[in-house]
């Protein structure tokens, strides 16, 4: 008879990183659903050839890179949707393929897959469309030939071109529920706030760094406010425009480029607030999510040397019957 | 099994049943030390024909093999038990002085048990009966089988051990039971029957922080129940209480130790088991000879069938942190595992691998499967190696 042998322990939680992508991808099922009500089949194009651009590299890369870790789990395609929540409706093709396709390769691939990227990985995609066409993703110009039933105005650009006693035409109820121009998931606020709780409540992601990243909004963007009320927003504005709600729950956690240690967590999660909003006011970009995250994601291996030391839990035994 | 696995260690009253004799029982014992015995020698139950060894059953020896014992490799002997023969007599049961004397020193010594350092020593000791892995319910069905004689067993171990008070780890659950045992000097505290609350280190360090205990010591519930016994008696315990769990549930037997696998298997339905696991489903050893016999570690034996088996993968570590945060001793397991994957046992120590209790939580917990005991495994055995090098 032969038996099996193993080494301990001889169980295993079952949950597995399909589950984790697949729990991921369910998050952000409500900012989807959203996009599709609301964008139709601009959105629906937009995803699907995200996803498909996202697989296919994926399968390639690992082809030529000889990389055959793991079967497919899901990862292109919660990678896919995430990218194509950050991207204005009317985007061009070549500029999706272009961005999934450096997200997957210089974001991912090229430093050995999953796991090991020092940025995440939608966001190096991102940043590089975004400094190279910024015309493309500029929300503004490319809802001109829209009629969405509100003001077509980015708050941001509002923000940044006229400060912050204009903003107040725009309500934070509407903000909320997502009736602003942007990303056609990332302005999904309310919906992207569901998605980040049920991934609480399932332990996918933990709560400090989202929880420090909206302090750290908060706290900033209160200090400027307090300076200069006609010229700094409010932190409550910042929370509800741009990509604060997405990068919140879905781009800062990414597992391989945010820190493991708690305290690391709670240092990165303030960091990227704090970043933000010194983007958003002192340089010339409307919304500085994607670079304060991918900034503080140089610091990663850093706050990981912040974790508590090990625990000495030596005892000694007496008798027979001990290992 | 997979989809209900649970941490709760409280498991029902299931009496322990006795099992008959196996036809063959293994005794480990250094070939070196009993040149003078033969196979085909007659030997007698409690006789001590080799000074140290003394013979469990009465039989005949059939052979002298090696086998894995535990996972080391054993010189054993193999002795057919007699049916009925040597039935139970009832030893003569010694007093105890009230100070620790020659005479028990020595009866405990012809059991087995030199404890004279632990005696000398100012050291707490702390008795547990809370289980030390799932799927073992041997403590807590000793607390409950034995709590009218425990009272008297722990005066005995106070005189034995020349001690004022002794500690004492109940299950939650069983508090009731034994409370009334504070006032005699036993300091019970209760543990939250939860893996891996039961683990020896885990329970002192617990211990250590409710009742600051000095430099503890830790006994399980049945060993000490033997060591009292050998005290009285000046004989060892043969029995050892096992929790089966097989397909068809959980059960509690007495065997003699040296009874192999096989023979507690018998009315299992070994034909479909494909892994036989002994000392729970977290930190136990899965063997590969069903010979094995019992020792005094094997609290339980766990059969695993097709169904329940994980294989072994060797995914790449997406960096989750799943496994620092289970970790009871606070390792950053991620990078030790990687360290170790690659070769860099020395990067390994610096993250103090050396403290890990081989829990086995974060495999548990690791979303990719990775085996990463086995990783912890290999960096602590090759830093052993390395040290060993260096002080050559
Ligand atoms: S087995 Fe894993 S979880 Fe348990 S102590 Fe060791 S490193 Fe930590
Ligand atoms: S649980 Fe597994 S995948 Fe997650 S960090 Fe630990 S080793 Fe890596």
């Amino acid at each position: 008879m032969k038996l099996i042998v193993s080494s301990p322990p001889h169980w295993h939680s079952g949950y597995s990183e399909k589950k984790i992508n697949l729990d991921f991808i369910i998050g952000l099922m409500p900012a989807l659903i959203h996009s599709l009500y609301f964008f139709g089949m601009h959105a629906a194009r937009v995803i699907a050839l995200c996803v498909a651009v996202a697989i296919l590299s994926e399968v390639i890369l690992r082809k030529i890179f000889k990389n055959n870790i793991g079967p497919f789990n899901g990862s292109a395609v919660y990678l896919g949707i995430l990218f194509s929540m950050l991207l204005p409706p009317t985007s061009p093709y070549w500029l999706i393929v272009f961005g999934v396709f450096l997200s997957i390769f210089i974001g991912r691939e090229i430093f050995g897959g999953i796991g090991s990227n020092p940025f995440s990985p939608v966001l190096v995609g991102m940043a590089i469309l975004e400094l190279s066409w910024p015309s493309h993703l500029n929300v503004n110009l490319t809802s001109v030939n829209y009629n969405l039933g509100f003001d077509c105005h980015s708050p941001l650009t509002a923000l940044k071109s006229a400060g912050a006693d204009y903003t107040s035409k725009f309500s934070f109820f509407e903000l909320g529920i997502g009736n602003q121009v942007g990303g056609i998931g990332s302005v999904a606020i309310i919906f992207l706030i569901i998605g980040g709780i049920y991934l609480l409540i399932r332990k996918v992601i933990r709560w400090e760094i989202p929880l420090f990243f909206a302090l750290g909004v908060i706290g900033m963007s209160a200090i400027f406010n307090a300076i200069d009320p006609h010229n700094f927003a409010c932190p409550w504005f910042h929370l509800l425009t741009g990509n604060i709600a997405i990068g919140m729950f879905f781009l800062s956690t990414d597992y391989a480029s945010s820190p493991f240690s708690n305290p690391g967590k709670i240092i990165f999660g303030l960091g990227c607030g704090i970043l933000t909003v010194l983007f958003r006011v002192l340089s010339v970009h409307e919304d500085g999510v994607i670079y304060a995250i991918l900034i503080m994601n140089l610091f990663t291996p850093m706050l990981d040397k912040l974790v508590g030391r090990p625990k000495m839990l030596k005892t000694a035994y007496f008798g027979r019957g001990i290992k | 099994m997979k989809k209900e696995i649970k941490f709760n260690q409280e498991y029902d009253d299931i009496k322990i049943v006795e099992l008959p004799l196996p036809e063959h029982i293994f005794l480990p014992a250094n070939r070196k030390n009993n040149k003078n015995l033969e196979v085909g020698d007659k030997i007698n139950k409690f006789d001590e024909v080799v000074p140290g060894l003394i013979f469990p059953v009465t039989g005949e020896i059939r052979e002298f093999l090696k086998m894995y014992v535990d996972g080391v490799e054993t010189d054993v002997i193999k002795i057919a038990p007699v049916k009925n023969g040597g039935d139970e007599d009832n030893p003569e049961r010694n007093d105890i002085a009230d100070k620790p004397d020659d005479n028990l020193l020595l009866r405990l010594k012809r059991s087995g048990y030199i404890l004279e350092s632990i005696i000398d020593s100012d050291s707490d000791i702390v008795v547990s009966a809370v289980d030390t892995d799932l799927l073992c319910s041997v403590s807590q069905q000793i607390l409950r089988e034995n709590r009218k004689d425990l009272n008297q067993n722990f005066e005995l171990f106070k005189k034995i051990f020349n001690r004022e008070k002794i500690h004492f780890a109940v299950p939650e659950h069983l508090f009731d039971m034994v409370w009334k045992l504070q006032s005699r000097g036993v300091n019970v505290f209760k543990v939250k029957p939860n893996y891996p609350n039961g683990i020896p280190e885990i329970l002192i360090n617990s211990a250590i922080e409710k009742n600051s205990l000095k430099s503890p010591l830790y006994l399980k519930l049945e060993e000490f129940l033997n060591i009292c016994d050998a005290a009285v008696t000046g004989r060892p315990n043969f029995k050892k209480v096992i929790t089966l769990t097989d397909i068809n549930g959980m059960r509690n037997i007495n065997v003699i130790k040296g009874t192999p696998l096989s023979h507690i298997l018998k009315d299992s339905d070994v034909s479909s088991a494909v892994k036989v696991v002994t000392g729970g489903p977290l930190r136990g050893y899965a063997n590969f000879d069903l010979d094995t016999p019992v020792t005094d570690i094997t609290d339980s034996v766990y059969v695993q069938y097709e169904k329940d088996v994980i294989r072994a993968v060797n995914n790449q570590c997406i960096n989750c942190g799943r496994c620092n945060g289970h970790c009871p001793v606070n390792l950053s397991v991620n990078l030790i595992t990687r360290y170790s994957e690659f070769s860099l046992f020395e990067k390994c120590r610096d993250l103090g691998v050396d403290n890990c209790i081989e829990c086995g939580l974060c495999s548990f917990y690791c979303p990719t499967g990775r085996s990463l005991v086995q990783l912890i495994r290999l960096a602590k055995s090759e830093i052993k190696n390395l040290e060993g090098e260096i002080e050559q």
